[in-house]
């Protein structure tokens, strides 16, 4: 399994465009969970120091920083598809 | 099948759209409201909004995903397209990325990007503690020091966003005086937030991520991020694809009507001259061009 992990914010309004978008690459593949944490949570602040995230919205694909600030459905995709084959 | 032809096609997703969209449906006019996935408007990025009537405190993008979900429900159908060009004729076709649209009139609510400082840095770091938006990326940085950069309503509330959260804000501004509204800038003052004034941002510096800002007295700051607030640049390209006509500043310009030179073709909200720049502003302003598209579809 590989997990697609956005951090994102309340307040951010391309937070939810991503989130959907995430939602929607993950229904289309196998092997694919996905995991949403807001980083204004105390667990999220976690997140924030551990990955060193300065934009949100930030997607992570297993333990890799994949985008930063409004994905790109195309190169999220084949940062899945990598991470599938590894 | 024959084309769909809208009576009015509001293109911009902002304040002034929805309030055009929301009027135009109740006047029982058929209407398209286009709205571009990838910009997003002014108000979207604000922080809390305490002075548009009816919300005591509000985040800009709350606010805005309220007034297009009243649009939606008005009648009014919201396409996520962004819009390419306006051919005017006697039917106004607005184009997509793909697809095309007839309107008998059209409203133009492209409102306006955020101006960047054009300083070393500021391109390099984007994403990497150079932001535009506090709501956004402020929980990123709370305990730390960040600077905000700009004297308008909207830079002093990021400032009082941020300082609330638990940021150690300084205000950069190149005046002395302000020109956001005094309560804010008592509001900031009370909060903590330190001013820099008569000062102005040079560089931004770092090596992976934003560490210090460089003032134009050779001062520096150290920082984890910069929020930059100094004003707007008008989305007017749609409009000039139409002939509609653009003032020296860059703005659309329009009639009390807030018709502009093209017959048909309405503007609103702060892609327009305009003396002021507010949400509260930009509602009014939909409201106007839809009542006028409205006008001038129906004959009267």
């Amino acid at each position: 399994m590989v997990e697609i992990h956005i951090l994102k914010t309340k307040a951010c309004p391309s937070c939810p465009k991503a989130t959907v978008m995430v939602r929607r690459l993950a229904e289309g593949m196998k092997g694919i969970t996905v995991r949403e944490t807001y980083v204004d949570s105390p667990e999220g602040q976690k997140f924030v120091n551990k990955y060193q995230v300065r934009c949100v919205p930030t997607i992570l694909v297993g333990e890799k920083v994949v985008s930063v600030g409004v994905p790109n459905e195309t190169s999220l995709r084949s940062a899945v598809e990598k991470a599938l084959r590894s | 099948m024959p084309e769909e032809i809208f009576d009015c096609i509001i293109i911009g997703g902002g304040p002034a759209g929805c309030s055009a969209g929301i009027y135009a449906a109740r006047f029982g006019l058929k209407t398209l409201l286009l709205s571009s996935p990838d910009t997003l408007s002014q108000a979207e990025h604000a922080a809390d909004i305490e002075n548009y009537p009816g919300f005591k405190k509000i985040h800009g993008a709350e606010l805005v995903a309220k007034m297009r979900e009243q649009a939606a429900s008005a009648g009014v159908k919201i396409a996520d397209a962004k819009a390419t060009s306006i051919i005017d004729g006697k039917l106004k076709t607005v184009h997509t990325e793909g697809k095309h649209y007839s309107g008998k009139s059209v409203i133009i609510a492209t409102g306006a990007a955020h101006r960047k400082g054009g300083v070393p840095g500021e391109d390099e770091f984007a994403g990497k503690g150079v932001s535009y938006c506090a709501p956004c990326d402020g929980p990123l940085f709370k305990g730390k020091p960040v600077v905000v950069w700009g004297g308008g309503d909207s830079a002093l509330s990021y400032a009082v966003y941020l300082q609330g959260i638990g940021c150690k804000v300084t205000l950069v501004h190149r005046r002395k005086d302000f020109r956001a509204a005094e309560a804010l800038v008592k509001k900031a003052a009370s909060s903590g937030v330190k001013f820099t004034l008569e000062r102005t941002v040079a560089e931004i510096k770092g090596k992976k991520f934003v560490e210090s800002v460089v003032l134009d007295d050779k001062s520096v700051i150290k920082v984890s991020a910069i929020f930059i607030s100094i004003g707007e640049v008008p989305a007017v390209e749609l409009a000039r694809s139409a002939g509609v006509a653009i003032d020296a500043a860059s703005f659309i310009s329009v009639s009390p009507s807030k018709a502009t030179n093209v017959p048909g073709i309405f503007a609103a909200g702060d892609v327009t001259v305009t003396p002021f720049r507010q949400i509260a502003t930009a509602t009014g302003d939909g409201t106007i061009a839809a009542l006028s598209a409205f006008k001038y579809v129906k004959g009267g």
